[in-house]
């Protein structure tokens, strides 16, 4: 529903939408001009999440659809950095050859989010751009320190995943592709099992004097924190063994806001230690 | 993620029936099959007149305010806009309050709004995108008012009251022990009191427990929305509406617009699920105002997120009190019942009814003192939901007996076995005797999930424990009276006319197998005619799981007092005394021979040909010993097991194998109502484990749109799943059935907590049964326990 | 703003051809119209049913290209060059396809207002996965929410229409 301050609630949908314009450019460069020129714009990829957007007030005028773009499908590997297209389905993306064999424990994460359906026509892209504490791609792309590709008439930008939910994305800009350097990435690993409650994403880095653990803890309605360590002198091996340790010391890191309606700050603590312990369990096995 | 065993099918101790039956036990495809699955079965949401307008609402964001002034000044001038209505555009005449036994819902908010949602202007306009825009132009001034968010703070002494005047209230006629009152203190709105026995004989008991336990609320989710077109111009009133209880709606309607009955038309097509939200009035009063004021057909339909803040089911804070001896015999049970009524009454007097009554839960006691509260909060009105008071009370009840048998020393299944009531027993004095066998069935699903074979591995972070739990209801609805009317053709063709509304229960079918299976005839010569209030006879409504042991027992005289008529009419034709004669498929049969009717019927009445016709009537019979004014018609009982794995890491609890299992009496079609015991059952499991309305304490609610808000999905099925129908064979019903759809809901979140403690020692006693909750409990228990010296 | 002289153009309406049950449609759509409401309101094929209109329920289901797609989620106007299937195109003269055989036989629907959304999900899963196990089952029945049944007789129906479609059981 949209919230009017000055009268109440109103339930809103696309059934209530004002006349719309459509653009559908098909290059980058016409979607960037489209997007410097139009007013108030708003991209259209698969739309799955858009119609939510209508019914919480959204009313748009002017659409564009860049589903047309070819370019923004691409997936390219070069020197262990992937570059994954935003129109990228999370059906193909997770499927790909190159993901599968380069970062098995993310294509499996991502195999599993939302369902077969919205799977096969979200975008990672989409997934993204909603912002919606709820959709998993942004914690999983948190964990993989992966960068944000935007272009706009003004030029190219890069910002990390933080940047979705503290504003600081380039204003009419296009979200190109999502970049990931996976070059000291040695393990990943996703627990969902406790999803819609809570759930967080485990990346283990190679650093030249030893091991950098990062964690990313997201519930439903919270925006996700990312926990991060940096075990000396230790390798991928050897963390099953100081697993409580290291868990109990991560963990320590959460801040006592992170607390919702559903979980309390304490108990994320305890069960995501619980949780990181076998994740490093079955990083081992 | 393992996936889930599902069983087919399973029935239990099928009576014998003399002659074998043809039609009635069989599973024949639905009589709605072909139009469901092809996509042709029509719904209220089809229904498109020419001409329609849309109606659309702004509701308020305020949880309790005064509404100074609203400015639609604007909106009536908006584009395709046909009326504008607000509190003040209301007609003089009409009578704008709506409700059950009490009349405090608005049709618009009139001084103030009560809850978030709460309807304050309505708009009727060419399409909905214009409607929306002219509501986008309302200006609203509000003065808020203090929030009682919870029963808590609607209780609290410098609480604000919803209600300054009292609403137009009734409160019906009660027996012996039973009791109401209207507005017995600041905001609430009714009061149910039973009591039998002695308060003294808590004095008597060796032990008395003092418990509370708190139950959650849920959203129904039908996924067919609220939705009502009216055409009210002239002086006819159409309606067509996905509502459960067209006649009713009907009265009220007539009331609120002072409209003669037989001018209005109340008409339902199939409804895309209900599970008791859909009854009386929700957007019928908005579509047929704004019907009359336009002089053209609206419609008026919700979206998903307006159903939630429509009809909820009511949380509660259950004390129970309860007196027994060492031996764990019951004694005594004085319990305090407060059910979160929500802004409006709605249907809550009648859960508070049902909530007080069924506490004491299937077993027997010498005192039983109860009092059910109606409390009034500033969130969405609640009301009947699946269940209707008695899955609050089964899951106080049966925790407390298994809290009760642990502090004993007894086994739980024990302690049940020597306190339930017997086959016969009445249930309190006064009342019918229970119909199943309670023993017997507690047997079976402890058979099933192997409670007396359960074994536990303290050392293991996984736990497993096992938890039962017997679901209790009356059935049948208070008083209720049913009508039905079948008709037979010359041609042997059946109508079948009742007001039974298919609600996906399958009550088209099963009704109509019943009709069959008496008129001797396959039943696809049974014909289910649509829901017409101008044709059918008169029906309270589709509720208390009443469509086979109340509705269907008007359906059975209907179709024995038809088959007689053919029978005596033939007779005559024939020469012979009509025992000597038989019905079949069109023929009547005498010492085996067929004689075709139509032929018959030409001779007697012409090439014009006849209808057969004849009506049955059913109603419990008054009695003012029985505490609610009439003998439950029928006892609606339900076994659940539950055998879990806790995560004590975590407090995760995976449900390892869930059974669920209803004495249906006999079950009329046994692959339907396996189909609405494995329902109810997991809309249970949902409540227990995770599925709730989360509300602030401001009154706003906080997961209200569908993606935030979980219901089950496939992959929340218990690894093993197994529903079992019993059919013991006392139900009143046709055949020996009695009724099901809400008994499997009951038990399931109480057994699914008497299992964790079974696994883990911890006693949740809130509902959801979270991780959360679960892991607190364990780290609880380990602080008290290293505390122990 | 950019006006219709702009080198790239925006529009109010749209042009849409389109295969549908089989047939081929050529429409002019507003922009805005959604692929839900083009099939029912304008197309009066009402068997697509409207639930959550948030993508999440999943009764609004048809299959586009052969994937199931939520409608209420896609505008009219991203179905122009598609192969669209709705719940009407699915049984031939009378005949019912397999799938929907099968939910009529295990009892898999009640209310009936999620089965087109789970028939057509039913008819996409057995097209990837003939012999799906219990597992990919539940996982793709996971796609669409029902309330009435508790899913068990839908998971029997799909494993039916698998066993049939694959010739190892006879209707």
């Amino acid at each position: 529903m949209e919230y009017l301050p000055t009268a109440g609630l109103l339930p809103t949908s696309a059934r209530s939408l004002a006349p719309l314009r459509l653009w559908q450019p098909a290059s980058i460069a016409d979607a960037l001009v489209c997007l410097q020129q139009c007013e108030e714009p708003v991209l259209l990829a698969g739309g799955t999440d858009l119609v939510a957007q209508f019914n919480e007030g959204l009313a748009p005028r002017a659409l564009i659809d860049i589903s047309r773009i070819e370019a923004l499908r691409e997936m390219r590997h070069d020197d262990g950095v992937l570059q994954i297209g935003a129109l990228v389905t999370h059906h193909r993306g997770c499927s790909d050859a190159h993901m599968c064999s380069r970062v098995p424990g993310f294509a499996r994460a991502w195999s599993r989010i939302a369902n077969p359906r919205i799977r096969s026509r979200g975008t990672l892209g989409g997934n993204l751009m909603a912002r919606r504490t709820r959709y998993e791609g942004a914690l999983l792309l948190q964990a993989l320190q992966a960068k944000l590709l935007f272009s706009s008439v003004a030029g190219n930008e890069q910002v990390g995943v933080h940047a979705l939910w503290n504003g600081d994305l380039p204003r009419r800009a296009l979200l190109t592709a999502i970049e990931v350097d996976a070059n000291d990435l040695l393990a990943f690993d996703y627990e969902r099992g406790l999803r819609p409650l809570m759930t967080q994403a485990l990346s283990v880095w190679r650093q030249p004097q030893g091991l950098q653990l990062t964690l990313v803890l997201a519930t439903e309605y919270l925006r996700p924190v990312t926990l991060t360590v940096f075990l000396a002198g230790l390798r991928l091996p050897q963390l099953v063994l100081r697993a409580g340790a290291i868990a109990r010391d991560l963990m320590v890191g959460l801040p006592s806001s992170f607390a919702d309606a559903q979980v309390t700050s304490d108990y994320v603590r305890r069960a995501g230690a619980a949780l990181l312990v076998r994740q490093l369990e079955s990083l081992h096995g | 993620m393992k996936p889930p065993t599902v069983a087919p099918a399973q029935l239990r101790d099928r009576p014998a029936a003399t002659p074998p039956l043809k039609v009635v036990g069989h599973s024949p495809p639905r009589k709605d099959a072909l139009e469901k699955v092809t996509g042709r079965a029509v719904y209220s949401t089809d229904i498109v007149l020419p001409g329609m307008l849309h109606a659309k609402v702004l509701r308020s964001a305020r949880a309790h305010a005064r509404i100074v002034s609203i400015d639609a000044a604007a909106a009536r001038q908006a584009p395709g806009v046909h009326v504008v209505v607000t509190g003040a555009d209301l007609p003089a005449h009409i009578m704008p309050f709506y409700g059950y036994f009490i009349k405090d819902q608005p049709i618009v908010a009139l001084d103030k709004v009560r809850y978030i949602g709460d309807i304050v202007c309505a708009v009727a306009a060419q399409t909905e995108a214009a409607a929306i825009a002219a509501l986008r132009l309302v200006r609203v001034h509000y003065e808020d008012l203090p929030v009682a968010a919870n029963i808590e703070q609607a209780l609290a002494d410098d609480a604000r009251a919803l209600f300054d005047d009292a609403p137009m209230g009734v409160v019906p006629a009660y027996g012996d022990g039973a009791s109401a009152q209207l507005r017995p203190r600041k905001n609430v709105c009714y009061q149910f009191n039973y009591r039998t026995g002695d308060a003294a004989a808590f004095a008597r008991c060796d032990h008395v427990f003092e418990d509370e336990f708190r139950f959650s609320r849920m959203t129904h989710y039908h996924l067919e929305p609220f939705v009502s077109v009216a055409d009210a111009r002239g002086d006819t009133m159409q309606v067509w509406a996905s509502c459960q209880n067209p006649f009713p709606l009907r009265k009220e309607l007539a009331r609120m617009f002072k409209w003669p009955e037989n001018r209005i038309t109340v008409q339902v097509p199939f409804v895309g699920g209900g599970f008791g939200a859909k009854n009386n009035v929700k957007t019928e009063a908005v579509s047929v105002l704004l019907s009359m004021l336009t002089g053209r057909p609206v419609r008026f339909c919700l979206t998903m997120e307006e159903g939630f803040l429509t009809n909820t089911q009511h949380a509660a804070i259950l004390r129970l009190k309860t007196g027994v001896m060492a031996d764990g015999r019951l004694v005594a049970r004085q319990s305090e019942i407060l059910l979160d009524a929500g802004a409006y009454s709605d249907g809550s007097p009648l859960v508070a009814e049902k909530a007080g009554y069924r506490i004491p839960g299937p077993y027997r006691w010498e005192h039983i003192d109860t009092a059910c509260l109606c409390v009034m909060t500033n969130t969405a009105p609640a009301g009947p939901f699946r269940g209707f008071g008695g899955t609050q009370t089964s899951w106080a009840s049966e925790s407390q007996i298994d809290m009760i048998a642990r502090r004993l020393g007894i086994d739980p299944y024990v302690l049940r076995m020597r306190n339930l009531l017997h086959l016969g027993d009445p249930f309190v004095p006064g009342e019918s005797g229970i119909d199943s066998d309670l023993r017997q069935g507690l047997d079976v699903v402890c058979e099933e999930i192997g409670y007396h074979r359960r074994t536990h591995d303290p050392r293991s972070t996984l736990r497993r424990g096992m938890g039962i739990a017997i679901g209790f209801k009356d059935g049948g609805g208070v008083n209720k009276p049913a009508q039905a009317r079948v008709k037979v053709s010359t041609s042997g063709d059946v109508f079948l006319q009742c007001g039974t509304v298919e609600i996906g229960q399958g009550a088209r079918t099963a009704l109509s197998q019943i009709t069959a299976e008496i008129l001797g005839v396959p039943l696809d010569k049974v014909a289910y005619a649509p829901i017409n209030t101008d044709y059918l006879p008169f029906d309270q409504g589709t509720n208390a799981s009443s469509g086979i042991a109340v509705m269907g027992q008007a359906v059975e005289r209907a179709a024995r007092g038809v088959r007689d008529q053919v029978l005596a009419f033939a007779a005559s034709q024939l020469g012979v005394e009509a025992g000597a004669l038989q019905l079949g498929n069109g023929v009547v049969l005498h010492a085996g021979k067929p004689h075709p009717l139509a032929p018959m019927v030409m001779r007697h009445y012409g090439g014009t040909g006849f209808e057969f016709s004849a009506d049955g009537f059913f109603k419990a019979a008054s009695d003012h010993h029985a505490p609610l004014e009439a003998p439950c018609v029928f006892w609606e009982i339900a076994w659940g097991a539950a055998e879990v794995e806790v995560d004590t890491a975590t407090g995760q609890v995976k449900v390892v194998k869930l059974v669920a299992s209803g004495d249906a009496g006999r079950a009329i079609n046994p692959v339907m109502l396996k189909g609405q015991e494995d329902g109810a059952a997991i809309m249970g499991l949902s409540q227990a484990l995770f599925e709730h309305m989360i509300y602030d304490d401001q009154g706003r609610l906080l997961n209200a749109d569908p993606l935030t808000y979980r219901v089950p999905l496939a992959e929340d099925l218990p690894h093993d799943f197994v529903t079992i129908t019993q059919e013991q064979g006392h139900g009143p019903g046709p055949f020996g059935a009695k009724g099901a759809g809400e008994g499997t809901i009951l038990p399931i979140a109480s057994a699914v907590a008497n299992a964790i403690h079974d696994a883990v020692g911890v006693r949740i006693t809130c509902l959801p049964i979270t991780p959360v909750r679960v892991l607190e409990a364990l780290i609880n228990q380990q602080i008290n326990q290293e505390s122990v010296p | 703003m950019v006006d219709a002289a702009s080198p790239v153009g925006g529009r109010s309406e749209c042009a849409l051809r389109l295969t549908l049950n089989g047939a081929e449609r050529n429409l002019t759509v507003p922009v805005e119209r959604t692929a839900a409401d083009l099939l029912r309101d304008d197309l009066r094929l009402t068997g697509t049913r409207i639930g959550c209109s948030r993508g999440v329920c999943g009764a609004c289901v048809a299959l586009v290209d052969g994937v199931p797609v939520a409608t209420c989620s896609m505008f009219a106007f991203q179905l122009d060059g598609c192969s669209v299937q709705t719940i009407e195109g699915l049984d031939q003269d009378g005949q019912l396809h397999p799938v929907q055989q099968a939910f009529v036989d295990q009892g898999a629907f009640q209310c009936g207002y999620c089965t087109s959304g789970m028939v057509l999900l039913t008819k996409a899963l057995l097209e990837q996965h003939p012999r799906p196990d219990r597992a990919t089952i539940c996982e793709w029945i996971s796609s669409n929410v029902c309330r009435c049944t508790g899913y068990a007789q839908i998971i029997a129906a799909v494993e039916q229409a698998g066993a049939r479609l694959a010739g190892e059981e006879s209707t």
